[in-house]
């Protein structure tokens, strides 16, 4: 403990966390980066302390993402795609100040609540994530996929179109079992998939700057102010109940390993709108949306980390650059950590712990500052927008051709914004595309055949009867609010 | 703003952390920076082997070396890219076992004759691994089960035509029997599933899966190697169990064909004493990576050998055998299906709803709309011709114009602050190598 509330340690955790809230806000650059360029440099810390900083970047990341994700729609890392739902529309009803804060509130409740399972009952959910096997990660993916229907509820026919377009886009490359190349057109730069984050940062960003360029500057709706930034008790009311499911939901995704933010986000926003009573308000700047989404990706955090330390199994891609930091400072995560070194294994809970509080006071000064962004006049703002998105999609992985993938989803979601189709479910087939396949022609090579091995393993049939519930629900509710707006049209003409 | 200054503070520091390389007399090959391309992203051994010699081969070579990654195509791009840099020896590439794979499934024409060897630097034997729960103790009860009855033992993989899939299809062939691969999107994945009982088997490096076999959870059965691994010493070799399997991961450095003599002379030197510092080798040894130099045309006629192996076990598997697999166009087939559908849909819904008009304010501007694609488009394709300084002020100052700043001046100062805040921020404090 001495070693950890020392004023060096909490420095170094400070300067981190603000290192990573950059390194996430910057559209390209993610957390997995950040934490491997900061490896190097840790080499020369104490284990404790080295290992606390890397967290704070990667604590500090997963928030950071969700800045350009409300001021500009421009998702800072995946997991904040869905924060650009209901974070975007508050930005330009002028409401920037309550989302920032809002979203860093939520934020801190997801990663406090996913370090406190950490810290509590870290064994007992390793083991329950293991018993995920391909037919469980099948049946999850297809609970994500029928997430299409609710995000889609006005134009249906339109989700599920856009769904489908995004898992086809998931599609090229290597096929995941017989490595055939598909759809790469021979380009070798394509054999593994069209680059995320260069897609994504596309669709949102740049297809709503293309958009924005085409509109008529409005006298005032050009640059939307801050507004208040803390939030009234009224709406405190709304945020907590969101965040705490959704911290649920965070932490149990980010558990899985190979699932991370970017779903957990959206499953967890989905499920507040079910909760919801504003159910309208959604997608149209509501505040539980937004909290949902950020408080989940945040506790993805948190729930990663418990495969990484109980089993040595890294649950995404940071993790996976932290199992190496972890063995550079000799400390071999896995059954034995435990047991071997607790002292250091307590430091390091309680510390991710702090840095997950420190994020509450640095997040709220810090957004000042960055809200600055919005006041920007537009004939600047737009083309510093597209040089980011330029920037970003190239400093992904060092390549040109990630500028063009990036450029051409820009004119997609140009086109797409343009005609009324809806982009989240585009993400959300983008998203899980890969997973669906995967897990199910594995499961089918290991059940040789068998479609049984979903419907007899009941994680499995409970996710996929949640699945189809979620579906009819969604189409029912659509059913119903599609009568009312019949009515408004016969009125309107 | 006074929490703004503590952060240029706090970056500062960091900045002149990330800065610390010292740049001294310079010698007369290295006049600028050396990049060293490392084709696997950030985070695994690769990525990590090369930053730690990087920072130790620049203290003997006295000039800054950048470790640069070009992940993607199953490290394809990467391995390109080396090959066709200037041959001049400011680009170096640490190569993968995937070079020795790529070319027998026909997605990259590169072999170690494209470039010119430095050292082969690590090897990692594959290592047969199973639950320390299953019955079996030694590679020949575990043989045996699998000769009992073909594709009863499922064996995963860190995806297929990678170097973990042909290590277990070696030891088949070598066993004369017949394993049920699982492909995953990487070995970690792999050890999960066995972790889980999925699979029956992984067979993949011991980094991957020392926590659990010291934890007790796992077992490992046999190193594929003609030696024993100093890590393993208790654990037989294939070869002991007479089984002539040696297949692993490895990876060396090498230079594009046709530098000259004194510049390869050079590096070879300085790798060759930084790959002794003792920092590295400690570093090295933590990690679990096993270090095996290997200079010249030694290390091409490894590297020749293992495209021989690695040809003969593709030719053996064929790589698509999976029984009860869908198949690779299954799904695609089926998507393309329902978006057929689900637009013929889309248009008659439209059909029947009347032509909607389309929102009034997308349509206002259309002539900017345009010009703003076109000044994008140009933008991304002077980004990597003109490098990133010139084509962002080219950019900003033309992009301002267009939306309305009337004034030229104010428009290019505007493009110089901001491309000035860019390059120090991606550039200067997150060392990102742009173009």
């Amino acid at each position: 403990m001495e070693q950890l509330l020392n004023v060096y340690t909490m420095g170094l955790l400070v300067a981190s966390l603000v290192a990573g809230i950059l390194i996430g806000a910057l559209p390209g650059l993610t957390a997995t980066m950040g934490v491997a360029l900061l490896v190097p440099l840790t080499f020369w810390l104490e284990p404790l302390p080295a290992l606390l900083t890397l967290m704070g970047v990667y604590v500090g990341a997963m928030y950071g993402g969700a800045i350009p994700a409300i001021l500009v729609r421009a998702p800072g890392t995946p997991a904040a795609a869905a924060t650009t739902l209901d974070g975007y529309p508050l930005a330009q009803q002028g409401k920037a100040g309550l989302a920032m804060s809002v979203s860093c509130i939520a934020g801190v409740i997801g990663g406090v609540f996913s370090t406190g399972v950490l810290i509590l009952g870290a064994p007992t959910v390793a083991k329950f994530s293991l018993a995920f096997g391909p037919a469980e990660y099948f049946a999850l993916a297809i609970f994500g996929l029928s997430l299409i229907a609710s995000l889609s509820e006005r134009a249906l026919l339109k989700g599920w179109l856009m769904g489908a377009l995004g898992l086809l886009i998931a599609m090229i490359g290597l096929d995941p079992i017989t490595a055939i190349p598909r759809f790469t057109m021979g380009q070798p730069e394509l054999l593994e998939g069209a680059a995320f984050v260069p897609v994504l940062i596309g669709l949102f960003a740049l297809g709503e700057a293309f958009y924005q360029a085409s509109m008529k500057p409005k006298p005032q709706a050009s640059t939307p102010g801050w507004g208040r930034s803390l939030p009234t008790k009224e709406e405190m009311k709304q945020i907590v109940p969101a965040s705490l499911h959704s911290s649920v939901s965070g932490t149990v995704i980010g558990a899985l390993p190979g699932v991370g933010g970017d779903i957990a986000s959206f499953v967890a926003y989905d499920h507040a709108k079910k909760l919801s009573k504003d159910k309208q308000a959604f997608g149209n700047g509501s505040l539980e949306g937004l909290a949902a989404a950020e408080c989940a990706n945040n506790a993805v955090t948190g729930g990663a980390m418990i495969p990484l330390l109980t089993l040595g199994i890294p649950g995404d891609s940071v993790t996976a650059v932290l199992v190496g930091a972890l063995m550079i400072h000799n400390v071999k995560p896995g059954p034995e950590l435990f047991q071997k070194q607790p002292e250091l294994v307590h430091a390091l809970f309680w510390g991710l712990m702090i840095a997950n509080l420190l994020i509450l006071p640095i997040g709220l000064l810090g957004a000042k500052g960055f809200a600055q962004i919005i006041r920007i006049p537009r004939h600047y703002l737009l083309p510093l927008i597209v040089s980011l998105c330029v920037i970003g999609a190239y400093a992904m992985n060092n390549s040109l051709f990630d500028v063009g993938v990036m450029m051409t989803a820009g004119l997609l979601g140009w086109c797409l914004k343009r005609y009324g189709f809806p982009l989240s479910p585009l993400a959300l087939g983008l998203i899980l595309g890969r997973m669906t396949e995967e897990n199910l022609r594995r499961a089918l090579i290991l059940s040789e055949g068998s479609p049984l091995i979903f419907i007899t393993r009941p994680i499995a049939l409970g996710l996929l009867t949640a699945a189809l519930v979620s579906v009819i629900y969604a189409a029912i509710r659509a059913r119903k609010s599609r009568l009312p707006a019949q009515e408004n049209n016969l009125t309107t003409e | 703003m006074k929490n703004f200054k503590g952060m240029v503070l706090c970056f500062g520091v960091l900045g002149a952390i990330l800065g610390g390389c010292q740049r001294s007399e310079p010698a007369k090959f290295p006049q600028q920076p050396i990049t060293i391309i490392c084709p696997p992203a950030p985070g695994g051994v690769s990525d990590l082997l090369t930053r730690t010699l990087a920072a130790s081969a620049q203290k003997v070579i006295q000039s800054p070396i950048i470790v640069e990654n070009k992940p993607g195509g199953a490290n394809a791009i990467g391995l390109a890219y080396g090959a066709r840099a200037k041959p001049d020896g400011y680009t170096v590439t640490y190569l993968v076992a995937e070079l020795a794979i790529l070319p027998h499934l026909k997605l990259s024409p590169l072999t170690i004759d494209s470039y010119e060897p430095l050292a082969r630097t690590n090897f990692n034997p594959a290592v047969v691994t199973v639950h320390t729960d299953s019955p079996w103790r030694t590679l020949e009860e575990f043989l045996k089960e699998a000769r009992k009855q073909p594709d009863s033992i499922a064996v995963g993989n860190s995806g297929t035509g990678s170097i973990w899939h042909l290590s277990a299809a070696s030891l088949q062939t070598a066993a004369g029997v017949q394993f049920k691969h699982v492909p995953y999107s990487g070995a970690a994945p792999a050890v999960q599933a066995l972790l889980g009982k999925h699979i029956q088997a992984v067979c993949v490096s011991y980094t991957e899966v020392q926590s659990q076999v010291e934890a007790g959870t796992l077992r490992v059965l046999a190193v594929l190697d003609s030696q024993r691994d100093p890590l393993l010493p208790e654990t037989p070799t294939a070869t002991e169990e007479g089984y002539n399997v040696q297949i692993g991961a490895w990876g060396g450095l090498a230079l594009p064909k046709n530098v000259p003599k004194p510049v390869l002379d050079t590096l070879m030197a300085a790798f060759r004493q930084a790959y002794q510092d003792p920092e590295f080798v400690q570093r090295m040894q933590e990690r679990g990576v096993r270090l095996a130099w290997l200079e010249g045309e030694a290390f091409a006629g490894f590297v020749r050998k293992q495209s021989e192996q690695n040809q003969k076990i593709i030719a053996a598997i064929e790589l698509n055998p999976t029984a009860h697999d869908v198949g690779a166009s299954f799904f695609p087939t089926l998507l393309i299906g329902a978006i057929v559908v689900l637009s013929a849909g889309a248009v008659w819904q439209g059909v029947r709803a009347g032509t909607q008009a389309p929102p009034v304010e997308a349509i206002d501007h259309r002539s900017r709309a345009w010009g703003a694609v076109g000044w994008t488009l140009g933008y991304g394709i002077l980004f990597g011709w003109l490098g990133f300084l010139i084509s962002t002020t080219l950019y900003l100052t033309g992009m301002a114009r267009l939306m309305g700043q009337t004034s030229v001046l104010r428009a290019a100062l505007f493009a110089l602050m901001s491309v000035g805040v860019f390059w120090l921020l991606f550039v200067y404090l997150l060392r990102v190598p742009l173009p």
